[in-house]
């Protein structure tokens, strides 16, 4: 119905409506929805600040907070409708919540405290939560912090090479799970590991 | 024309002033300072105090329904909890600090002792979340009201809308705990020129700003930043407060500097409650070892004989703020109650 109602608009009035999915890359497979997965049995982290950079260098929001969930697929996939679209040079967001969002006090929607990504015993949101077991051990990598030196949210800039309707933003999990978690299979607090490894994340996203 | 321009203005005017009615304006004691809390994001409201009172009352927040905010943060003593020097939780749980008193919320940026939390929305979390406390999660919480047609019906009330959710249940928390002003103690009273402290009042006054005001300063009795107590370190509880949380050394056993308000209801004192009487306060802060740890710590140190602590008591006595302990909007609402849950 919505889609329906999207091209009847852009249609009707030259609309250009931009879609933004984001997939997990798990060995030689996308992932859109985990199933009953061990390997990763959960898959959730923030994007704020969503922004389409165009050619002449105007900035388009596509969102402002949202958080993508490995649990329901309707999270995954981001729209918006611009009036009148310009060839995009570079998709840009941070992977985690800013720190002034973080001292601000409650919110709701994708930021509210029952989506189980904020910690209750010390202030602050989680970022990147991924879990599971490997190499027959279970991790838990709650990364987040908002102050410093242990401020987790990282800037990610994705240059676009071709032109579409629909980036397809993949995270791959390949390094995380052979070099990242083995190390360090839990962290549930504000660290230097924390940091350390939401940058490294940072650079694994790519545009298939 | 004319004449439909001017109905027009009022009706628009007689509208705002109804919607002003409705809406709590936050009044800021003669001398406090300009309030840390951002109002402009969680407007006062008497539908949302009201609703904040409920929730503070009930203990639907916790696990097994049987502990509730007040449960630690009793009215009579001055929202701290009496004869407890440590926190209560389910299960007949003992937890590792002293509930402080709540008052004067909305001029504090960080809370719990070691300042985990940063802001007052936020507080209420880790006391629902703690396994020691109430071992609840907010979404459970947030179910739990939903299905419950006094609570759908009080959100209505409040949000103009019975969905519930954990952002409306924490600021309507903070709601609550914004109205828990203290601000007419004796102190306050002789400030506004209406009352006058006695010779000896006066006396522990001098006392009490040469040797306690850098920390506990006036009018809220706290600068609300962190300090070091300098009371021997509890074997079992291990409590270094804010270095906990930092993992930085320079906070090691810094904690939160409590306000000398309503000392009278809110004892036992500090942070794991080890202190049940203001002498015994006092005679820590004036006893060898602690002066020693002061002159450590470049500090200066406390000078009281024994006739000045007893004025300084007796001065410190003046900020009980009765009115706010036996102020009947603060208490177990059950004006509010239409039906008695079971």
């Amino acid at each position: 119905m919505k889609v329906l109602l999207v091209l009847v608009l852009s249609s009707a009035l030259n609309l250009a409506a931009q879609r933004i999915s984001f997939s997990a890359e798990i060995g030689d497979s996308m992932v859109h929805v985990l199933g009953d997965s061990k390997l990763v049995s959960k898959l959730m982290f923030y994007v704020s600040d969503l922004q389409l950079e165009t050619k002449d260098g105007v900035i388009l929001e596509m969102a402002s907070y949202r958080l993508i969930d490995f649990s329901d697929s309707n999270s995954l996939v981001i729209e918006a409708i611009y009036p009148d679209m310009k060839e995009v040079k570079a998709i840009q967001f941070k992977l985690g919540i800013d720190s002034i969002t973080n001292v601000s006090g409650a919110f709701g929607g994708a930021l509210d405290p029952t989506k189980g990504m904020y910690w209750s015993w010390q202030s602050g949101y989680i970022n990147f939560k991924m879990e599971g077991r490997v190499k027959d051990k279970n991790y838990l990598l709650h990364l987040g912090g908002y102050s410093s030196p242990f401020k987790a949210v990282q800037q990610v800039v994705l240059p676009v090479l071709h032109q579409s309707n629909e980036f397809k933003i993949v995270l791959p999990l390949k390094d995380l799970l052979q070099k990242e978690i083995p190390e360090n299979n839990i962290i549930m607090s504000p660290s230097l590991a924390a940091v350390l490894i939401s940058k490294k994340i940072a650079s694994f996203f790519y545009l298939h | 024309m004319k004449k439909n321009v001017i109905a027009i203005i009022a009706i628009f005017f007689f509208l705002l002033s109804f919607r002003q009615a409705q809406k709590g304006v936050f009044e800021i004691p003669y001398l406090f300072p300009k309030p840390a809390y951002n109002f402009t994001n969680n407007p006062l409201d008497s539908n949302k105090i009201k609703l904040g009172r409920l929730l503070f009352y009930d203990a639907i927040l916790s696990k097994d329904n049987s502990v509730s905010c007040s449960s630690c943060h009793s009215p009579f003593s001055a929202f701290a909890h009496n004869d407890h020097n440590l926190s209560h939780g389910i299960n007949d749980q003992i937890g590792v600090r002293n509930a402080p008193a709540l008052f004067n919320l909305a001029w504090q940026t960080t809370f719990m002792w070691d300042g985990a939390i940063n802001h007052l929305d936020m507080q209420a979390l880790a006391p629902i979340s703690s396994p020691t406390e109430m071992g609840e999660n907010i979404a459970t919480v947030v179910s739990k009201l939903q299905n419950d047609s006094f609570y759908r019906n009080k959100f209505y009330q409040a949000y103009t809308d019975s969905i519930v959710t954990g952002e409306k249940v924490l600021k309507a928390l903070s709601q609550f705990q914004l109205t828990l002003v203290s601000s007419n103690s004796k102190y306050d009273k002789v400030k506004r020129g209406k009352a006058d402290f006695s010779e000896q009042e006066l006396k522990g006054y001098t006392l009490f700003q040469k040797n306690c005001n850098s920390c506990h300063r006036e009018p809220l009795f706290s600068t609300y930043g962190f300090g070091k107590n300098f009371i021997p370190i509890d074997s079992t509880l291990k409590d270094y407060g804010k270095g906990a949380v930092s993992e930085s050394k320079k906070d090691s056993l810094l904690f939160k500097i409590p306000s000398l308000r309503n000392l009278k209801y809110s004892y036992p004192y500090v942070h794991d409650g080890r202190f049940y009487t203001l002498n015994n306060v006092l005679n820590h802060y004036i006893s060898e070892e602690t002066k020693l740890k002061f002159k450590k710590e470049g500090l200066k140190k406390i000078n009281l004989s024994a006739e000045g602590k007893v004025d300084l008591i007796s001065f410190l006595l003046t900020l009980n703020d009765k009115e706010f302990v036996f102020n009947q909007k603060h208490r177990f609402p059950r004006e509010l109650l239409v039906k008695w849950r079971e």
